[in-house]
């Protein structure tokens, strides 16, 4: 990790009343892999479209590879690739039309051959985009990014609708850019992809980033505490659990008591007692060792899909 | 490309390839009853169509590639929007002389029409006024957010040129007869 290729600070945007992004500030160093993580409607989105120079923001101060993209549009669509949310293309135009046509937009380009193979594509090259797979689509839209060699790469949501087996096709593809040292921003709402994909995390709510740092940081940032997800068959009350041994705090959360536990052999055993001492009856336990989501909910109070 | 892509959509081979032929045979074969004379007066108009069909195509395959968030993926890119009109206009100009060449054909060895006037003008005319028509149905496209918008701001516009050219539109046999 070197300097930092991309910041933002104090970044605002309205839309009508609704303030989207709210004083975000963040920055990203060359080669790394750096995740916007958060609900829908957080204001990841208008974030990276603001970095990415299609959206003007209200205020704030931002900088990508060296450029403002407000002032230097022309020449910053020179240095990044770009996945959109929803990557959309003409329905009658094929899978090499695409990258050769999107080669010739570049002063600098990758071969299209090269870049259909890598991403699996050879066979689908004479392929209209209209007939194309919903992985395939999202394959052809991370490589039209790569397309002019960029420095920075922006990927919102890239795996947002597709199936696991495709997902995991598309981590795949990212490990391998972050093997080749490219800087990345990624968007995403599902914790296992920040977790696994991520060199550091922004958490954003409602246009705020409310923690940041690498995964593992802000895994300990939350207390290190095991997380046991139980479900009851009469309520319970969060106090009275809390007060068990082993447990240091319990909450109630859709129906579920969700027990922080620093020693959760000690804790089950006093919960089971417990239960057995008001007559209850366990349901269902889960043990949850520390994630995103857990630093997520103590954060907000909330689930990431809530 | 632009063109490759433009061949492929239907909505452009309707409006610009079909429809004009359409309109042609119309004019040609049952208005004038395939009189040269008559042939040669109608040929106006149906030009006048095939040049207003550039009108319709572009501005429906504009806002459809707005609708569908096409035109999102090219504003990444260092393409800009005059690019991205320019191409469009020059595609469609490449596309309707075409057309316009091929009617002229049809009505010179099909209804035997000999005298064709000034053709360079025609021809200059007819680029002129694809042009025109394309970079008007590219305003509309841009004011416009959905296809039923745009049908309904073209309909208002094109009513007028073509209710104007039905009006002058000569269908007396008798006309025929006298030239």
């Amino acid at each position: 990790m070197t300097d930092s290729i991309l910041q933002v600070e104090h970044l605002v945007k309205h839309y009508g009343n609704v303030q989207a992004v709210r004083g975000v500030s963040f920055d990203v160093k060359e080669g790394e892999v750096f995740g916007l993580l958060g609900p829908n409607g957080a204001g990841k989105t208008t974030t990276v479209e603001i970095l990415e120079g299609i959206r003007a923001p209200d205020s704030g101060r931002v900088s990508v590879c060296g450029l403002d993209p407000q002032k230097n549009p022309e020449k910053l669509k020179h240095e990044i690739g770009a996945s959109l949310q929803s990557t959309s293309l003409p329905e009658k135009l094929r899978v090499m039309e695409a990258l050769k046509l999107f080669s010739s937009f570049y002063k600098r380009h990758r071969d299209p051959e090269e870049l259909l193979k890598r991403f699996g594509l050879e066979e689908k090259r004479n392929t209209f985009y209209g007939q194309l797979s919903g992985g395939q689509k999202q394959r052809l839209a991370l490589a039209l990014a790569l397309v002019n060699n960029p420095q920075v790469l922006f990927f919102d949501e890239p795996t947002s609708g597709l199936d696991p087996q495709v997902r995991r096709e598309i981590y795949d593809i990212v490990e391998e850019l972050k093997r080749e040292k490219k800087t990345i921003v990624m968007t995403t709402h599902y914790i296992e992809e920040a977790e696994r994909l991520c060199d550091r995390v922004a958490i954003i709510d409602h246009g705020q980033v409310i923690a940041l740092g690498s995964p593992r940081e802000l895994k300990e940032r939350s207390g290190n505490k095991t997380r046991v997800e139980v479900r009851l068959q009469q309520p319970d009350s969060p106090e009275i659990l809390k007060n068990l041994e082993g447990v240091t705090e319990c909450r109630e959360l859709n129906g579920a008591y969700i027990l922080q536990a620093r020693r959760p052999p000690q804790a089950i055993v006093s919960l089971v007692k417990h239960l057995e001492a008001q007559g209850n009856e366990l349901l269902g336990l889960e043990i949850l060792t520390p994630s995103l989501e857990d630093v997520f909910i103590e954060l907000t109070g909330r689930r990431l899909r809530d | 490309m632009r063109i490759e892509l433009t061949l492929r959509n239907k909505m452009f081979l309707f409006f610009s390839v079909i429809m004009p032929f359409g309109f042609f045979f119309l004019y040609a074969g049952v208005f004038a009853k395939g009189h040269p004379v008559a042939v040669r007066y109608l040929l106006g108009p149906v030009m006048a169509l095939t040049v207003m069909g550039s009108f319709w195509g572009l501005s429906a395959a504009l806002v459809m590639f707005r609708e569908q968030g096409i035109l999102r993926r090219f504003h990444v890119s260092p393409v800009t929007a005059s690019d991205m009109l320019a191409s469009s206009v020059v595609a469609n100009l490449i596309l309707t002389m075409p057309t316009i060449i091929v009617e002229l054909c049809f009505a010179r060895f099909i209804f035997h029409v000999m005298h064709f006037g000034n053709l360079a003008t025609a021809l200059f005319l007819v680029a002129l006024g694809t042009m025109s028509f394309a970079s008007l149905g590219l305003v509309v496209a841009s004011v416009t957010n959905t296809m039923q918008e745009t049908q309904v701001i073209n309909q208002l516009i094109a009513g007028g040129p073509s209710a104007h050219g039905a009006a002058r539109r000569p269908v007396s046999s008798r006309y025929v007869s006298r030239h």
